[in-house]
């Protein structure tokens, strides 16, 4: 009925919140400061009360105020010390001390926003760090600030530039149709859409949820894993300003080594109407310019122009300001932010424009017993050309490293002329070629503009009925829409011979409703309880239309009605979900904890008679420090193990076949076979873990670890079928994907004085995957094929294993030679290259504090794991890559000049570069094994030193807090034989890893930041 | 625990959730798209099934025909050559992944369509829908076969995991009975589809021309491996009177502003030129149809023969691709090309009456009984086939019927492909063979597939060799006799494709020099 309720009323009730205002309360504003025993200031620690859901941060001197009721509890936490526990009596000001102790009494919020003590917890979870997350602010995604911060996670950002979308992963890829990604959860409520944009200044605290098992009450998202953002609140006390700003540079490190030998041509004759630099020497003397202008004629120099391709990039910045205002009484708090982002890519033209407001207010109303509590963000965003991905004809990349290398740069920048009849044209030495362009004339002459508005918000009601019983009423949405705009100017060759413009507008909707409510007592002496029983109303819908105008007939005039040739499609997805849940924690002697619980989804994409699927989670805890006694340099240590099994439904539409409507009077049926029978997918997992704090010495080592083994089964995938069966792909129902790994995160302080100490937190982790079924008489699936490679999931092998064309050997593993003193190649994608997961992931972030002055640095690795390069296969047909230099003009021979790994099976015959390098690169069906290379790679991804003012030193000033830090991101940056940088892909789906494809180069960053508090 | 929690559960979700279930269903439901039932429901809806299958099967996206006919069956057939430096087909290198697309084409996008509807308009009792689809059907499978031999027919459709594949002969013979079974229904003519049918308006008796029309190109194809098979299926389609012999029965696929020619969009490309085969033959017969077909290269007379329509040799390599070929090449005719450079966006033909004519031409010649001589139906096919393309009249057309000139050289140094004149040589069979097949290259142009089987079964027209060949199964001065299996099948349906590489017909290697079944001269 409740369910019910929620669905019919949902609306009401959302806007009732919204609406609702009455103010009363006896509560008081305490105040007070957080130090460690030398006095230094604790900025960041955490301050809530107990039985609410209120909390508050200390600000950087350690101060902080916030409203409680006498005889309530505040709970006062920071990483690495003991959590202090004090009572709110009749004082107002509290001066917290805390001792530098174990992590496992901090204080984290996990799901529905319940924070618990850390020392209760049965599964893994790890609070990340967010100091310098509003100053380090990498270029594109909030979300690339955790890379290297917690352990088991994965993260590889896209190539699309200012506004890339990012690909993580936590413990392993496990859905083979579906993401394998995680669920981010701000304030108690999922978002929809991407995190990208959210400001990294709203972020107060980030505490990742690393398995299902965690996460099984968020429902079947947050299978991958759960990723929950606490946002910053008002305060109470008086009005406080913040000001945030930062900006920074960011430079190219172009990898890819080029020969500057040889130029334009074939056959070590010039030629200008190629991509290759197969030509003569370079060096002194000219050659007709190659530009089919008219106007553009004569000679130039052939010569190298060894920085052609860095000559395309700029410097990229990024300019970030945030302004912040919190304030507060008993009452009400409110917290107010704009931040304005502007971002200049290292490409051209690749610019966004983002506005982000929040507001958020927490008002407690009669007599604090009801509570309404209010958060709505609006974002508008503006992105200008964005970059497509891999070998989109409109992928600037992809013509910029094929520049031939006698192109001088002060030539290709005139990338259009006017010819005899008026029109414009590209100046392209080879006109009208299918798969090149002036780089030049594709960042000024084909563009996009994505112009996004989006509103996240929730408004809450939570009532307390007793001092044990409370109800929480929650309505959230997060609504985006997207305009997107394409421009083609003529003479774009293949892709708009003619010019074209192309729009979409598109809406996302994610809205949920629940209740909850919530028991907590202590039983008796020694029993706790805590008792959740919760529903959830899910709506998910995406809906859009686009149009194409299929060619232009006043050239270069953007508008519907210039169509040659208009068509139009639409796109909708919607699925609903109603979930009943239940969750329950047990404390015993505050020793044993335990934790189950169990929840019901039914969902709209499943068959009506067999919609509904169930799950459940159930942990133990036990301090056993506190139960027997431990030799004393063990001063604390947990055990935990928890076993959850997360159901999941399947996408919309899946269970009928349909035909599709074409634009002219055509339908087409859908060739993929509807799925029939559905079993709901699984995940089980299991992890044990424990949590202990050494004391060594004058040393305490704080170590999580975590063994954990997850299983999913039963998975929704397609196989290809013969296309002759009349379809393309059936579903199937099955597979069972293992993934088990550790994880250990230590924390370690190396100094710990006064004016001077060093912090360090080290993350591991290691994944091993295997598959372990697929379904009856399936051994291996094939999916993500694209021109270099594909994937295949082997049953008995680790998921991820890439397959491409490769050399044919005989039995000795020797290469097969064919006449011409070539190898012979692999005429299908037959041969493993590799697996492309990493086989383990490890970060170092270490804090140094001098006085005013912090270090701060963050050094990862990623060891393992195999990439094929696109961009090498095509630059080595090219001619353009340092390798293809070898030889020219004479021959070289397989296994002693360019392969020497590699053993010929017979004695291969001199062959010309230019016949070899073709025959195993180029962009149509390349050998991928001769272009495959490790991934593992090293950085310095993130270094700060910053200085914060006195409060004596700012006495006279009108400023409370002023801090200036100087950052920097992948300064050093090292790989194994890979060059390029493996953690950039070309995109974020399931299909997009193994390969590397005309992405953006890896990049240094430097910059600025400045915090001043009023 | 779980057991008693799940009751519980299970207690309250149900009284939560009554009277959500039907939102579910509708909530479930794609309103964009057409449901199966939707389709069997409705006979215009079917109509809309049949366009689409009738564009594709002809390859009508322009990706799809550039990578399933003018990348392989139009290079191979002689009618030109390719200027793009990165394509090696033209060097008769099978590009796996072309290959690929071209077979999905068929099976994925035109061969499910068929099958909807032959299952439909056989449950109906649409007689005159079932007719019309099984000729559809005929001209789908018989091109898909004539590119790789063995291929899934009979098993078409099946929905498992397997799909053998029939021989040659066998989909030969069963496509001769589908002809059999249309020609009886439509005999009393009869209509349906309306105007969704993009080549007759659903008119049965123009159908019933070209099914048989159908059989009498079938007919010939097996005149080498199956003579008696040949004679009887030729002489059943001539004493059928329904064949297409004028211009007003063309069938022609129907295209629009969204289903275009896709000739109207590869030619922006700039991908292919005139081949020195077709400049050599055209130009020295002196064949105003060169007009018709292609435009003067950009450059002009470069070669300096008087003429300023220039054809380049097959089979070029990347450095002589690496400079521009396009300027001094000839391009197919404007009216082929993009509407926004003065195109016409041209239906697609699928048959045409003067190819009729020279398969009679033929039959004739091969002493079937098809009421006329080799040379009369030689001579009209030529005569419609001017007619369709250019202005000339009958004086022009007749002097160029008798007219003994030769294909030229297409350079001036090169010899030329062949010495045989236009006029018919009623004294030697072979010649007489050679004109008809070559007559009936030009005329078909631009159907590169049909041009390219019968080049394959005959011999003819002689082309030049290629300028090199990336394939050593096939040496410059020959062609592929087919396509090499498609990586999808290798990975999807290997034991059939295996049964089939093992048959008679393959003989246990699948690669392109092995000759089809019908190839047997």
């Amino acid at each position: 009925m409740t369910g019910n309720f929620l669905r019919r009323y949902r609306g009401e009730v959302f806007i009732a919140l919204l609406c609702c205002s009455i103010v009363f309360s006896q509560e008081k504003t305490i105040t007070g400061s957080v130090t460690d025993s030398d006095g230094v200031p604790l900025a960041g620690a955490s301050i809530i009360v107990l039985e609410s859901n209120l909390g508050v941060v200390a600000d950087f001197d350690g101060n902080f105020s916030i409203q409680a009721i006498e005889g309530q509890i505040l709970s006062v936490s920071y990483i690495g010390f003991e959590t202090q526990e004090i009572i709110v009596g009749i004082d107002d000001n509290y001066n917290v001390i805390l001792n530098i102790g174990n992590v496992l009494d901090e204080v984290v919020v996990t799901s529905l926003g319940i924070t618990r003590q850390k020392r209760e917890l049965t599964f893994a979870t790890q609070n990340v760090n967010t100091d310098g997350i509003d100053e380090s602010r990498p270029n594109a995604n909030l979300v690339n600030t955790l890379q290297g911060k917690v352990a088991g996670l994965s993260i590889q950002t896209s190539s699309q530039g200012v506004s890339g979308a990012s690909k993580v992963i936590l413990r392993g890829n496990r859905s083979i149709a579906g993401s394998s990604q995680p669920l981010y959860i701000v304030d108690g409520v999922p978002l929809g859409g991407s995190i990208s944009d959210i400001s990294p200044d709203d972020i107060a605290s980030i505490n990742v949820l690393r398995g299902s098992n965690a996460a099984a009450l968020y429902g079947a998202r947050a299978n991958n894993g759960a990723i929950i953002i606490t946002t910053k609140s008002g305060e109470i006390g008086s009005l406080k300003v913040n000001v945030n700003s930062t900006i920074t540079f960011e430079v190219p490190n172009i990898l890819y080594e080029y020969q500057n030998e040889y130029g334009s041509g074939s056959g070590g004759e010039y030629q200008s109407f190629t991509t290759g630099s197969w030509g003569p020497r370079l060096g002194s003397g000219t050659q007709p310019h190659w530009s089919p202008s008219p106007d553009i004629t004569g000679n130039i120099p052939y010569q190298a122009n060894p920085n052609n391709v860095r000559d395309f990039f700029n410097i990229g910045t990024t300019i970030a300001n945030n302004v912040s205002v919190t304030t507060g009484n008993e009452k009400q708090q409110s917290y107010f932010a704009y931040t304005n982002d502007l971002r200049k890519g290292i490409v051209p033209n690749n610019e966004l424009e983002r506005h982000s407001v929040t507001v958020k207010v927490d008002n407690n109303l009669i007599d604090s017993k009801l509570k309404l509590s209010s958060r709505v963000n609006f974002i508008k965003s503006t992105i200008n050309n964005e970059l497509p991905q891999w070998e989109n004809f409109a992928n600037p990349l992809r013509h910029a490293y094929r520049l031939p290398r006698n192109i001088r740069t002060q030539d290709v920048e005139i990338f259009e002329y006017i010819d005899s009849e008026g029109n414009v044209r590209q100046n392209y030495w080879k006109p009208l070629d299918n798969g090149g362009a002036n780089p030049y004339w594709t960042i000024n002459r084909n563009l996009n503009e994505i112009i996004g508005e989006r509103l996240i918000g929730y408004a809450s009601l939570t009532y307390s009925i007793s001092q044990y019983l409370n109800i929480l009423v929650r309505s959230s949405i997060d609504n985006s829409t997207a305009s997107r705009e394409n421009f083609f100017y003529n003479d774009s060759y293949i892709i708009a011979q003619n010019g074209n413009y192309q729009t979409q507008n598109s809406r996302l909707l994610e809205w949920n409703n629940d209740f909850l409510i919530s028991f907590n007592k202590d039983l008796s002496e020694s029993l706790s309880l805590s008792l959740n029983i919760g529903g959830n109303n899910r709506v998910n819908k995406s809906k859009g239309v686009n149009t194409n105008n299929g060619g232009l007939n006043a050239p270069n005039v953007f508008s519907l009605a210039n169509a040659q040739n208009l068509s139009a499609g639409q796109f909708i997805s919607e699925r609903e979900i109603n979930s009943l849940y239940l969750s329950s924690n047990l404390g015993i002697s505050n020793e044993i904890f335990v934790d189950l619980s169990y929840r019901s989804d039914w969902s709209s994409t499943l068959p009506v008679e067999n919609n509904r699927y169930d799950y459940y989670s159930a942990g133990v805890s036990t301090v056993i420090s506190d139960l027997i006694d431990l030799p004393p340099f063990i001063g604390f240590l947990k055990v935990r193990g928890s076993y959850a099994e997360v159901g999941n439904d399947t996408s919309p539409y899946s269970l009928s076949r349909l035909a599709n409507l074409r634009t002219g009077g055509f339908i087409q049926l859908d060739t993929s076979a509807p799925a029939s029978d559905l079993r709901p997918e699984k995940t089980r997992s299991i992890e044990i873990g424990l949590d202990t704090s050494l004391s060594l010495l004058d040393y305490t080592i704080n170590v999580d670890l975590t063994y954990y083994k997850s299983n999913s089964i039963d998975q929704l995938f397609r196989q290809d079928v013969p296309s002759g069966s009349g379809l393309s792909s059936r579903f199937i129902n099955g597979g069972n994907i293992q993934n088990s790994g550790i994880e250990a995160v230590v924390n370690f302080s190396f100094i710990n004085q006064k004016d001077f100490s060093w912090d360090t937190t080290f993350s591991f982790s290691a994944n091993t995957s295997e598959v372990l079924e697929l379904a009856e008489g399936i051994e291996n699936l094939s999916y993500g094929a694209n021109f270099l490679r594909r994937f295949q999931l082997d049953v008995g092998e680790p998921w991820g294993s890439v397959y491409s064309r490769g050399f044919e050997r005989d039995a000795q593993n020797r290469v097969l030679i064919d006449d011409l003193g070539k190898p012979k190649l692999t005429p299908g994608q037959s041969v493993l290259v590799g697996n492309f997961n990493p086989d383990w992931l490890a970060g170092s972030l270490n804090t140094i504090r001098y006085k005013n002055l912090t270090l701060r640095f963050l050094i990862d690795t990623r060891q393992g794991g195999k990439v094929v390069s696109f961009t090498r296969a095509v630059l080595a047909a090219d001619g353009a890559l340092a390798e293809t230099a070898i030889g020219r003009g004479s021959t070289i021979v397989f296994g002693t000049d360019v392969y020497p790994n590699e053993t010929p099976a017979t004695t291969p015959k001199p062959i010309d570069p230019e016949d070899f390098w073709t025959a195993i690169g180029g962009r149509n069906s390349p050998a991928g094994e001769p272009f495959a290379y490790d991934a593992s790679n090293m950085r310095l991804r993130e270094l700060s030193l910053s200085y914060a003012f006195n409060n004596e030193t700012l006495s006279n000033s009108p400023f409370s807090d002023v801090k200036i830090s100087i950052v920097g991101r992948n300064l050093l940056f090292f790989t194994n034989n890979a060059n390029f940088d493996p953690e950039v892909t070309h995109g974020t789906a399931i299909n997009s890893d193994g390969s590397e494809g005309f992405t953006l180069p890896s990049t240094r960053s430097v910059g600025l930041n400045l915090k001043l508090g009023f | 625990m779980i057991k008693r929690i799940n009751s519980i559960l299970f207690v309250i979700g149900t009284i939560a959730f009554i009277g959500c279930d039907q939102d579910f269903a509708e909530i479930n439901t794609n309103p964009y798209a057409i449901s199966t039932e939707k389709i069997a429901e409705s006979p215009p809806i079917q109509g809309q099934v049949l366009a689409q299958a009738q564009y594709t099967s002809m390859t009508g996206l322009h990706w799809r025909f550039q990578i399933a006919q003018n990348l392989f069956s139009d290079l191979w057939a002689g009618y030109y050559a390719t200027t793009a430096q990165n394509f090696d087909s033209d060097r008769f290198s099978q590009v796996g992944r072309w290959a690929d697309l071209a077979w999905k084409a068929f099976y994925e996008e035109s061969a499910p369509q068929i099958k909807v509807l032959e299952d439909l308009t056989a449950e109906t009792q649409n007689t005159v829908g079932s007719a019309i689809v099984k000729i559809l059907k005929v001209n789908g499978y018989h091109r898909i076969t004539d590119y790789w031999g063995p291929v899934p027919y009979s098993e078409f459709g099946n929905q498992e995991l397997s799909v053998a594949y029939d021989l040659q002969q066998d989909i030969y013979r069963d496509l001769f009975r589908l002809l059999d079974e249309a020609s009886s229904d439509l005999s009393g003519g009869g209509s349906v589809y309306g105007s969704s049918d993009r080549i007759y308006g659903g008119d049965g008796s123009k159908w019933r021309k070209l099914g048989e029309s159908l059989r009498l190109r079938l007919a010939m194809r097996v005149r080498f491996v199956d003579p008696s098979l040949s004679k009887s299926e030729a002489e059943k389609a001539y004493n059928s009177g329904a064949l297409i012999t004028e211009s007003s029965d063309n069938a022609f696929v129907a295209v629009d502003n969204n289903n275009r020619n896709p000739l109207e969009t590869i030619t922006d490309w700039g991908e292919f030129r005139m081949s020195a085969t077709m400049e050599g033959i055209l130009k020295g017969y002196n064949d105003p149809r060169i007009e018709a077909y292609f435009d003067p290269a950009i450059d002009g007379d470069s070669d300096g023969d008087g003429i300023p329509y220039e054809g380049l040799q097959n089979g070029q390599t990347r450095v002589t691709l690496g400079t521009s070929q396009n300027e001094n090449h000839s391009d197919i005719n404007v009216k082929y090309r993009d509407v926004a450079v003065g195109g016409e966006n041209p239906p697609i033909p699928l048959f045409q009456a003067s190819e009729t004519h020279f398969l009679l031409a033929e039959a004739a010649l091969a002493g079937y009984s098809v009421g006329g001589t080799a040379e009369q139906y030689y001579n009209s096919g030529i005569s419609v086939s001017m007619k369709e393309h250019t202005s000339a009249t009958d004086e022009a057309i007749t002097a160029y019927t008798k007219s003994t000139s030769t294909p030229a050289s297409f350079d001036g140094a090169t010899p030329p492909t062949t010495d045989i004149p236009v006029v018919f040589d009623t004294s030697d069979n072979e010649r007489a063979l050679e004109q008809i097949i070559t007559q009936k290259w030009i005329a078909l142009f631009p159907n590169g597939w049909e041009a390219y089987a019968e080049a394959r079964r005959t011999g003819y027209p002689k082309q030049y060799p290629r300028v090199a060949s990336d394939n050593a199964d096939v040496p410059v001065n020959e062609i592929p006799s087919r396509l090499v299996y498609v990586a999808s099948e290798y990975s999807t349906n290997v034991d059939a494709i295996n049964n089939a590489i093992g048959s008679a017909e393959i003989g246990g290697s699948d690669k392109n020099n092995v000759k089809l079944w019908w190839d047997k001269k």
